[in-house]
């Protein structure tokens, strides 16, 4: 990051290469949409490129910084594209679906993370009601209140769910970790 | 709201999921200085920022590294330039003789050093666990690359082990692939190259065919090399396979073939 501060284009192109992914899958699952995901990547690296001096002083976690920036632009676009569509319920801008079909299959789900890397491990090893709290907080942006409404749950419920699951992914991380 | 109540709000608050009084409530403790409530704030945030790592890969355009670095030079002019200083002027307002205004001058002068110091300290060590983190990170991939290759040779030496090869069709001559599989114990490790890039909404599937009918095996995404890799855990009919192939279908797979056919490959 030093150098990507001091205009080296070179360590930034070597950045990119290890974090756009990462970014570009979280964008991905939150838009469900290849271009606004890829324009959420080059938001992301644009700031990273002028902001790199700052982050040198305050933060100690490179991926962390990237993963918290794509998720906050990338969700300000599904929130714009939401009241989008309120503005245009019948429109064009209807490209997201209900938001059942948004909700993470179990069995797919399941799947995609069975013999994977620690934490796809650790995050299969949730209870499927934990998991779906988690990730419609993380990748909806929804609040406790938004998601206890959605799934007709008491708040409550919610609550526990995220903490019991945020608990057992923390644990389970450091047990992989330590192995 | 006791400071229990409060501790156990942390996960929630990392997430990004609080809101309404608890939010108030929760952020007004924290502006008390509450070092517990940090320390859990800053694990869970550790946490939560891992969840995206859990995701399956999406293939990239080809051009966006491209047109990221493009547009570089012509944000070079707005890049964040940070002076360190004094976060307090230390200078009296009004001077009132020698002394004070020199006490005052050597205590900036100690407090700058200090600052100066704990910043290039503070910098230090973010540069090292920054380091670390990368090295970290590198050692991970590399565990997992001897774990796949582990497993592959184990593979081998199971007694019935078999190795099939998959060529491309017309949809795509220059893919290829292979199946390394064990009839007996109903696993295989399927790996394929050169495959198209997944158009939006799309996946690769796998298919063993069995008595003259097509069982899904399980669906993988592919690299920005067109690259694919896909571990069956139970690969049903195995003992009656014929074929093994791959079609393009909707993201999620599908019971029975439905897309175009990109690889085959015959017993």
């Amino acid at each position: 990051m030093r150098k990507v501060a001091l205009g080296d284009r070179v360590a930034f192109g070597h950045l990119f290469d290890r974090y756009s992914q990462l970014a570009l899958n979280l964008a991905t699952r939150v838009l469900n949409e290849r271009q606004e995901a890829e324009d959420v990547v080059q938001e992301v690296f644009l700031q990273l490129w002028r902001d790199a001096a700052s982050y040198e002083q305050n933060r100690g976690n490179v991926s962390t910084w990237i993963v918290a920036i794509a998720r906050s632009r990338a969700i300000d676009k599904l929130r714009s594209r939401r009241s989008r569509r309120i503005m245009d319920p019948v429109g064009e801008n209807d490209e997201t679906g209900d938001l059942t079909e948004r909700l993470p299959d179990p069995a797919i789900r399941a799947d995609d993370l069975d013999n994977q890397l620690l934490v796809r491990k650790a995050f299969g090893s949730l209870a499927v009601d934990q998991r779906v709290a988690i990730e419609m907080a993380y990748y909806e942006g929804m609040s406790q209140s938004e998601i206890a409404e959605a799934l007709r749950e008491p708040l409550g419920t919610i609550k526990t769910r995220i903490r019991s699951g945020l608990l057992k992914l923390k644990q389970a991380l450091s047990a992989g970790a330590e192995n | 709201m006791s400071h229990e109540n409060l501790s156990e709000l942390c996960s929630i608050y990392a997430l990004g999921a609080l809101d309404g009084e608890e939010l108030r409530e929760f952020e007004a403790h924290l502006k008390t200085g509450c070092t517990l409530c940090r320390e859990q704030i800053w694990e869970y945030g550790e946490t939560v920022a891992s969840i995206p790592e859990a995701l399956p890969n999406v293939s990239p355009s080809q051009d966006l590294k491209r047109r990221i670095m493009s547009q570089l030079e012509q944000n070079l002019a707005n890049r964040t330039v940070v002076d360190f200083k004094p976060a307090t002027d230390v200078r009296p307002t009004k001077a009132r003789g020698w002394l004070p205004w020199a006490c005052a001058v050597a205590a900036g002068i100690a407090l700058t050093v200090s600052l100066t110091r704990v910043s290039s300290l503070n910098r230090g060590l973010a540069e090292q666990q920054q380091r670390l983190n990368q090295q970290l990170e590198q050692l991970k991939d590399l565990q997992r690359l001897l774990s796949d290759e582990k497993e592959i040779t184990q593979f081998l030496k199971k007694p019935d082990a078999r190795v099939t090869p998959l060529g491309g069709t017309e949809k795509s001559p220059q893919a290829a692939g292979k199946i390394l599989w064990s009839a007996q114990e109903k696993k295989a490790l399927f790996f394929a190259s050169n495959l198209p890039l997944l158009p939006e909404g799309k996946t690769y599937q796998l298919w063993i065919i069995a008595n003259n009918k097509p069982i899904d095996a399980g669906i993988f995404p592919v690299d920005p090399e067109g690259n694919g890799f896909l571990k069956v855990p139970l690969l049903s009919e195995a003992d009656k396979a014929q074929k093994f192939a791959v079609t393009l279908e909707p993201a999620g797979g599908v019971p029975q073939p439905t897309g175009d056919m990109h690889l085959l490959g015959s017993l």
